[in-house]
């Protein structure tokens, strides 16, 4: 019965896929640039992802080792993954051994299709599968109104196989990767990826730079994260959104300044007994002008640390 | 088995139609108005009075979190109108499960409004039904833009301490400075509500529907307001609603689940919050 679900699942996906044919021309390379050595960075549009931009808005990682290539993240679309695909093929002709995922969003994950039939190993956290499988249909149907019909067409959750439950590395020849789980907090399914070598590390979207950040599961949480990723060993750390910062330690401040208002601001609504919506209007408003998006997410992020934070 | 093998035949008609209409989602917002069938379905074809000159049901046009959607109706009978609130239908008419639950009034409760937070899985309109003492029914609508709200709850692990069937009440003070004796509630319950829509990877199964699908709220003796719910109602159920204080301090909550756990918890208010 199961599989009769899950099979009628992937018969609405083809027909979607079969319906728009074409789709799959190549685009321009994406302009990945060298952050270290053997370490470049593809950094996204601070948007909301749409046709204009075609999901290019998270940043994008590639590691380049002996033995081959770890790529982080596959971008808002297929057509992401692709031309990020054919930028790496510009730099480097050795294999893709692994294809990680930072977290569970779209514009992390819906490019992963581009990657596969290359051999590559799919890895996220290891409540990745599942939390993809629940969210992953939504996400599909509430981006089509922005996105469009011919850029998400060719979209495949793709779950990772191998999955980070505490720790992992991974050995891309001469040199290796960290990865490291973290609380539930932007989702329940973040991992960081620290290249050992140059200590360059890819904290996905536990950290915003300029972008506000996104909360989809635990304010808390987050909280925990930041004070986390301040004893990170990390020369440079590439953020989710925005521009690699000149000082992270600074970057991570700022994020945890706008969690502590926003939880300060709920907290005192909570006792006044205000109501949810009532809070969400005002809770975080003194941040407004510290972030970008900011119209687009705060309200956002005030309902799900209002839900978190009536239990506390 | 039986009951999960009916839910699951549900589903995947379910699925199938999720799939399909969502880009006429894009162009036309409600597609194929289910609220006729559902007037027939619900109310037996009963007349349904327009509502709006004795109540408001208020609910964001564009809600920021589909899973997370607050809802809340109002009563304002005009002076002179003896009649009270005995029932209150809520139906989300785009909702797989378009009845979000059907909340009886205590007689004694003098509750004249109620919020809750529900999950809208596709623009939709929202109704409420409100039936009166003199057994007429009064109803008013609201169109929320949201999508995705039942196949996408927020998944959230229990941290340490906190336990599904966990409840808490408080009241939030009077209703209204001129009138002391009516206070505002707030009830909540810890439960994920599983909505039934959510399938497990590894697993290939559904995640079965596990939701709060009976609850009595009491007031002393009195009933404040019994529910009948279903997966329409967002994770961790959340009502919020007003009532006349009986002089009692105790309140006390009773909920079933559809697994057939009951979780019950009374609480005694030290001193009236006014």
């Amino acid at each position: 019965m199961a599989r009769f679900v899950a099979i009628i699942g992937q018969a609405c996906i083809l027909a979607l896929a079969a319906a728009c044919p074409g789709s799959g021309a190549l685009g321009a390379p994406l302009p990945l640039r060298r952050i270290a050595d053997g370490v470049y960075e593809f950094q996204g549009a601070i948007a909301l992802m749409d046709r204009a931009n075609h999901g290019a808005i998270a940043n994008l990682g590639v590691v380049i080792g002996s033995k081959g290539c770890a790529v982080i993240d596959t971008g808002g679309s297929v057509r992401e993954g692709r031309d990020l695909l054919s930028a790496i093929r510009k730099i480097s002709s050795k294999p893709i051994l692994y294809v990680i995922n930072t977290h569970v969003h779209p514009d992390h994950i819906f490019g992963n299709a581009a990657f596969l039939g290359l051999g590559a190993t799919f890895v996220g956290h290891a409540n990745l599968p599942r939390t993809m499988a629940a969210q992953g249909p939504y996400y599909l149907k509430s981006f089509l109104p922005a996105m469009g019909h011919a850029l998400l067409a060719d979209v495949r959750l793709v779950p990772p196989t191998l999955l980070v439950k505490n720790r992992l590395t991974l050995d891309l020849g001469g040199r290796k990767l960290a990865l490291k789980t973290w609380a539930a907090s932007h989702t329940d399914t973040d991992i960081t990826i620290e290249d050992e070598k140059t200590r360059v590390l890819f904290a996905g979207d536990l950290l915003f730079v300029e972008h506000i950040p996104v909360i989809d599961n635990s304010l808390d949480g987050f909280i925990l994260d930041t004070k986390r990723l301040q004893k990170q060993d990390a020369r440079l750390v590439v953020p989710g959104h925005g521009p690699i910062p000149g000082d992270w330690h600074q970057a991570v401040a700022a994020e945890r300044h706008y969690f502590d208002v926003l939880k300060a601001d709920i907290t005192a609504s909570l006792h006044k007994g205000l109501t949810m919506r009532a809070t969400v209007h005002d809770a975080g408003a003194s941040e407004a002008g510290s972030w970008k998006l900011f119209n687009d997410y705060n309200k956002r992020n005030a309902t799900t640390a209002y839900a978190e934070l009536e239990w506390n | 088995m039986k009951p999960d093998r009916r839910h699951m035949l549900k589903t995947i008609g379910q699925v199938g139609l999720l799939a399909l209409p969502a880009r006429a989602l894009a162009d036309a917002p409600v597609a194929n108005d289910p609220w006729p069938g559902l007037v027939t379905g619900i109310f037996q074809d009963r007349k349904l009075e327009d509502g709006t000159q004795i109540m408001a049901l208020n609910a964001p046009v564009r809600a920021e979190n589909a899973a997370i959607v607050p809802v809340s109706l109002r009563m304002h009978l005009p002076p002179g109108d003896s009649r009270v609130l005995q029932k209150i239908w809520l139906v989300v008419d785009q909702n797989p499960s378009p009845l979000v639950g059907t909340f009886t009034i205590g007689r004694k409760s003098g509750m004249t409004a109620l919020a809750t937070r529900v999950r809208v899985d596709a623009y939709s309109n929202v109704h409420a039904v409100a039936g009166l003492s003199d057994g007429r029914l009064y109803m008013v609508k609201r169109f929320v833009k949201a999508a995705g709200g039942c196949s996408a709850p927020m998944i959230e692990a229990m941290a340490p301490g906190q336990s599904i069937g966990q409840m808490r009440f408080r009241e939030v003070g009077s209703y209204t400075a001129a009138s002391p004796d009516r206070a505002e509630g707030i009830l909540m319950i810890r439960h994920p509500n599983n909505s039934g829509m959510q399938m497990d990877q590894v697993t290939l199964l559904y995640i079965p529907t596990d939701v709060i699908e009976r609850l009595d709220v009491w007031q002393g003796k009195d009933l404040i307001m019994s529910m009948d719910g279903g997966i329409s109602i967002a994770q961790n159920p959340h009502f919020r609603f007003n009532y006349i204080r009986n002089g009692s301090k105790v309140f006390r909550a009773r909920a079933r689940d559809t697994k057939g756990k009951v979780y019950e918890h009374s609480w005694s208010l030290a001193k009236s919050s006014t």
